[in-house]
């Protein structure tokens, strides 16, 4: 029951919480090391706050949007890639843990024509689940990655019905299947499920980043479509689609690290 | 359509917005469209605003009763202050849970502590007399809006057009 207004002073008191949760804060550090290589670890311990920042936020946002459809302000750019997702439907949305990927997909289900599906790792918390169930938005479904076998099938089959899948491609979790990739140079894994998922429907990825740009008020920016062209060898279309997908995270994160919520080291190889 | 009054929550704030709603906000150039939400706490300039004066006098009155010369006395006061404001606002929300009573009773908590500390001899009066002239300044914006009522309401709408 916290007054909007003193909003700021209760989470700059509670994303103190970075402090006691070692291995993220470790986890992020790690990240920020290879997204700015030669950085000072005193440097990255604050930067490792702001990130910390920007998630208490993003989480409060989510979860004022399902308790009282609190609706920030948007700035889209990159609109024509979102108005061609929109009309021709389809088409697989790959995102990244960045601003509010629950915000995001709520909004967008609620502005668009057609059904999403959205996929995220299972949320073990029984009463976290049911929240979630009861404030889901209409025409959204909500598919957890642990579902592996029978869920490729679910997805398969919304997607050439017309339906957006909705996948976060920049974190492996445990039992998915993985793609080899370099993210700032270093070894990285991600997720090889979309582009799967991709190929097998002949429909296009679309990176599409939420960013959060200060309280109350995202970025939705989406760029060019990945197009998965089949050749006689798969594993260099998908190494073409990868690299193309690397490369705009790279891009995003690069330059808006303060909002990549990955408190894993992506790279299994020490950041130098 | 940022400035509109609807999207601030104190009448001071709603004055200012008022005034300033004439200057058109331009979106950065790499934005293609925006979509901006009519919610009187989406103002992020007044919530700072109000959340950072909350603190700052609550750490000049902390500081004030510490037995600390004025300097040292407010730094320690800072993180003191943080935690008083999570335990008012604990307390608050449990004696009643609604939002709008909580703010209530924080801002009335505020506003009796500076009525205390603006008697006071010290520094801290000045801090007081701070917190009490923003809060009469606001009563005489809320007259102000009350009047104007009519003229925001159809300028607004003139805006949503």
């Amino acid at each position: 029951m916290t007054p909007i207004w003193i909003e700021p002073v209760a989470m700059a008191f509670w994303s103190l919480f970075f402090l006691l949760w070692g291995p993220g804060r470790r986890g992020v550090m790690r990240n920020l090391k290879a997204i700015k290589p030669g950085s000072w670890s005193i440097t990255n311990f604050f930067r490792c706050y702001r990130v910390f920042w920007n998630y208490a936020w993003s989480i409060a946002d989510t979860v004022r949007f399902k308790e009282t459809r609190t609706t920030p302000d948007w700035e889209f750019t990159g609109w024509r890639h979102i108005e061609e997702m929109q009309s021709r439907g389809g088409a697989i949305l790959l995102t990244a843990h960045m601003g509010s990927y629950d915000l995001g997909a709520h909004i967008f289900a609620e502005t668009s024509a057609h059904h999403l599906v959205m996929v995220r790792a299972p949320e073990t918390d029984a009463q976290t689940r049911e929240f979630e169930e009861a404030h889901r938005a209409a025409g959204f479904r909500i598919e957890f990655s642990a579902q592996s076998g029978e869920l490729a099938l679910d997805l398969l089959h919304a997607v050439t019905s017309g339906g957006i899948v909705a996948i976060q491609g920049d974190r492996v979790v445990e039992g998915i299947s993985a793609l080899p990739a370099t993210l700032f140079g270093k070894p990285a894994q991600i997720p090889a499920g979309p582009f799967a998922l991709a190929m097998a429907a002949r429909v296009p990825i679309f990176p599409v980043f939420v960013v959060r740009r200060g309280r109350r008020r995202y970025r939705v920016v989406a760029r060019e479509p990945i197009e998965i062209v089949r050749s006689a060898n798969r594993e260099e279309d998908f190494e073409r689609a990868v690299a193309r997908w690397t490369g705009e995270l790279e891009s995003v994160i690069g330059s808006k690290w303060y909002q990549w919520f990955a408190f894993e080291p992506f790279s299994p190889e020490p950041a130098a | 359509m940022k400035w509109l009054p609807s999207r601030h929550h104190f009448a001071l704030a709603r004055l200012i917005a008022l005034m300033m709603l004439k200057t058109t906000p331009r979106p950065a150039a790499d934005v293609d469209r925006v979509m901006f939400a009519v919610d009187r706490h989406q103002s992020t300039a007044e919530n700072y605003a109000v959340s950072i004066l909350f603190t700052a006098i609550t750490t000049c009155y902390i500081a004030t009763m510490l037995p600390l010369a004025a300097p040292l006395a407010l730094v320690s006061a800072l993180p003191l202050a943080l935690i008083a404001i999570q335990i008012l606002l604990v307390a608050g929300g449990l004696i009643v849970r609604s939002i709008a009573a909580n703010s209530a009773f924080m801002m009335l908590c505020a506003v009796a502590a500076s009525l205390y500390f603006a008697t006071r001899t010290t520094w801290v009066r000045f801090a007081a007399y701070t917190f009490l002239a923003v809060v009469a300044l606001n009563a005489i914006a809320f007259v102000v809006m009350w009047l104007l009522r009519d003229r925001v309401r159809e300028l607004e709408l003139r805006c949503a057009a």
